[in-house]
């Protein structure tokens, strides 16, 4: 079926030219009781003493760069006459919102571990200064596999994404954790059950440091370096993890560009993330590896906004001698099992293995390959309390592999289905995985 | 066994239950069409898509845009058979007191300027012979209707991606965390402000019509 465009109106075409010319005498903010007005003065694309045209296009833009600030529910904006013709006052009104954020909850059941609880919390407008300040704990109890015990994870983190109101971001992180590492003893890896399994201890400390600087708005580059001290209890052969202390030095870089207008309920654009780490004994590193890992993500409308279509590809890899922690965890790659809750493993819950390929019996790999498919479905869109929802079915399959086996590569099916809500009080989501991986069914 | 197939009972139900509440809201609106040069061209206004406050703004010295999107589809049909498009742009001379209009449309680029702020919203919100489509894309005898959606102050897609891009960085995890899992949370829960991709938005639907083969003029035939 053809369609005709006759013409299409760009909204802004020309706007340099549009409107009278003015010079922004000053900059009055009201309504922030907690963000320093600096903040607000950073953002904007427009300064005291600018002369332009009404229709220029930072004012039109200051609205969007404050609320790309994610610190004010609303932002209005206006000009009032200044103090002689052609100059004006910009006035900025603010609402603020709370800017603490519950970013993750973490608990659940599993036939291994009785309960693991845990929270992450940050304020993304620490003190108003718009620095990010953010802390996490996670507690599992005692295993019921054989030398197991309690583990615990306790992380601290402060960013500022914009130094100075520039591109350039800082970022800081501690973590402080014992985990309880269960290995399989059984010939078979039947079912997960506890039995079959073994656990041993390693605790460790871990300070990272990173750079970001935003390329564009919508992609940056960052850079880190971790620092980790290991300290493990008879680990068993072949665990990756060397016994005693020892010392993961890391340097890693990633690059992230995301166009979704909607990262909630994306309904199009696309996302790029890559990310890569090497860690050498050059510079004291106990561990010599280097690791990769690239997503790709992308939605399609179809038929209008309602039903979308989207494909997500997901490729790592992982060479040298990576410490057990920085490999591929199947719990992390299968939504159908319980993901590591800030680092601990919860669950000796195998892989489905629904295609009979022996991917039950990977838990850690060194290449993941990551194919799916995923179609979701609007339920509503409102301007109130439930924003939007989407439904979402799922499936794809996936490939994880350790370099040590002389097995064929695993292929296993990966699949969800559920339900996502935007909402003025944040994110849910209601989904078969989440249900499966949490509880010993 | 019971709980898998109670959450899979619980998720069946979500899922019949989603088409009730799913659907765009169309407002019935009487649109005048005519035959101008050879090309069918649609008169209509659209008022209601400023309530009190965005009729306020339209003081605040800042630009305003309506965008307005028309397409023609045939009585039945799912697929537009033609398109067109009107831009709308607004601003408050602060010193003058006066209010610059400026229209873009197929036949070109017009200004006005108004004193009245009344007078300014009626003449952003009424479309006048706008060109709709070439009269060879609209048969005679054939039956169509037309379906108009008008916004103001739309968002781009890249706009709106880099005010809720906060969203996805918060307090610098992705950036640091390298063993995270792969599929992000299952809650997370924060004060949400709404971000539209418009100020507000109509979408207005005609009622049908056609070309007869002798009379000039189309005429409106009610639902």
């Amino acid at each position: 079926m053809a369609v005709a465009l006759v013409a299409a109106g760009a909204p802004g075409a020309g706007a340099e030219e549009f409107g009278p010319r003015i010079i922004i005498e000053k900059i009055e903010i009201t309504g922030n009781s907690s963000t320093a007005d600096r903040v607000i003065l950073r953002a904007l694309p427009v300064a005291a003493g600018d002369e332009l045209r009404g229709g220029d296009r930072r004012l039109r833009e200051a609205r969007y760069k404050l609320l790309a600030l994610g610190f004010f529910r609303d932002v209005g904006l206006s000009l009032a006459k200044g103090s002689q013709r052609g100059y004006v006052i910009l006035r900025v009104e603010v609402e603020e919102r709370g800017t603490i954020v519950l970013n993750n909850f973490y608990f659940g059941v599993s036939e291994a571990v009785p309960w693991w609880l845990g929270a992450e919390v940050s304020d993304a407008n620490f003190l108003g200064t718009g620095v990010q300040v953010g802390v996490g704990a996670v507690h599992a109890a005692d295993s019921e596999i054989y030398g197991g015990q309690d583990q615990w994870s306790y992380r601290a983190r402060i960013a500022n994404p914009a130094l100075f109101g520039s591109p350039l971001g800082v970022a800081a992180e501690l973590t402080m954790l014992r985990a309880s590492e269960p290995y399989l003893v059984a010939e078979a890896p039947g079912d997960g059950a506890p039995e079959d399994f073994q656990a041993f201890s390693y605790e460790r400390r871990t300070a990272r440091l990173g750079i970001s600087y935003d390329l564009t708005p919508l992609s940056s580059l960052g850079v880190s370096w971790r620092l980790d001290a290991v300290s493990a209890d008879a680990p068993p052969d072949g665990a990756r993890v060397l016994a005693g202390d020892s010392l993961v030095n890391g340097l890693s870089v990633a690059f992230e560009h995301d166009t979704r207008p909607d990262p909630i309920l994306p309904f199009t654009g696309s996302r790029l993330s890559i990310s890569a780490e090497v860690g050498a004994g050059v510079w004291a590193s106990d561990y010599d590896f280097g690791s990769a890992l690239a997503r790709y993500e992308r939605w399609w409308p179809v038929l209008g906004q309602e039903h979308v279509v989207s494909l997500h590809l997901t490729g790592g890899v992982i060479l040298g001698d990576a410490p057990l922690f920085d490999r591929f965890y199947v719990g992390d790659i299968n939504r159908l099992l319980a993901p590591r809750a800030q680092g601990l493993v919860v669950s000796t819950q195998p892989a489905p293995d629904f295609l009979g390929t022996g991917a039950d019996e990977v838990t850690y790999g060194d290449t993941v390959g990551l194919l799916e498919v995923e179609y979701t479905y609007l339920l509503f869109r409102r301007r109130q309390w439930v924003y939007g929802g989407r439904l979402y079915v799922g499936a794809g399959l996936v490939t994880l592999v350790a370099h040590d086996s002389a097995d064929d590569p695993p292929l296993d099916v990966v699949m969800d289905a559920g339900i996502r809500l935007d909402t003025e009080f944040g994110i849910f989501e209601l989904t078969l995985g989440n249900g499966l991986g949490r509880m010993p069914l | 066994m019971s709980l898998r197939v109670t959450i899979a009972a619980t998720m069946a139900v979500v899922v019949v239950a989603a088409p009730a509440l799913a659907g765009d809201k169309y407002i019935p609106k009487k649109m005048g069409f005519a035959e101008k040069d050879g090309f069918l061209v649609v008169t209509s206004s659209f008022t209601e898509l400023f309530d009190e406050r965005a009729y306020e703004g339209l003081s605040s010295g800042f630009e305003h845009n309506v965008v307005l999107r028309a397409y023609i589809y045939r009585d039945g049909g799912d697929m537009p058979v033609a398109s067109t498009a009107a831009t709308y742009r607004v601003i408050y001379d602060l010193w003058d007191e006066s209010y610059d209009v400026q229209l873009i449309d197929p036949r070109g680029v017009v200004n006005w300027r108004f004193s009245s702020r009344a007078d300014t919203l009626r003449a952003i919100t009424e479309a006048h012979e706008l060109p709709l489509a070439s009269l060879r894309m609209v048969p005679v005898g054939e039956v169509f209707y037309c379906k108009v959606v008008v916004e103001l102050n739309p968002v781009s897609d890249e706009a709106l991606a880099e005010m809720r891009r906060w969203l996805t960085r918060r307090a610098g995890a992705e950036r640091l965390a390298s063993n995270a899992s792969f599929f992000g949370t299952v809650v997370s829960v924060f004060v949400n402000p709404k971000l539209d991709q418009a100020d507000a938005a109509l979408t207005l639907t005609s009622q049908r019509f056609f070309r007869p083969k002798s009379a000039p003029v189309p005429k409106p035939k009610d639902h």
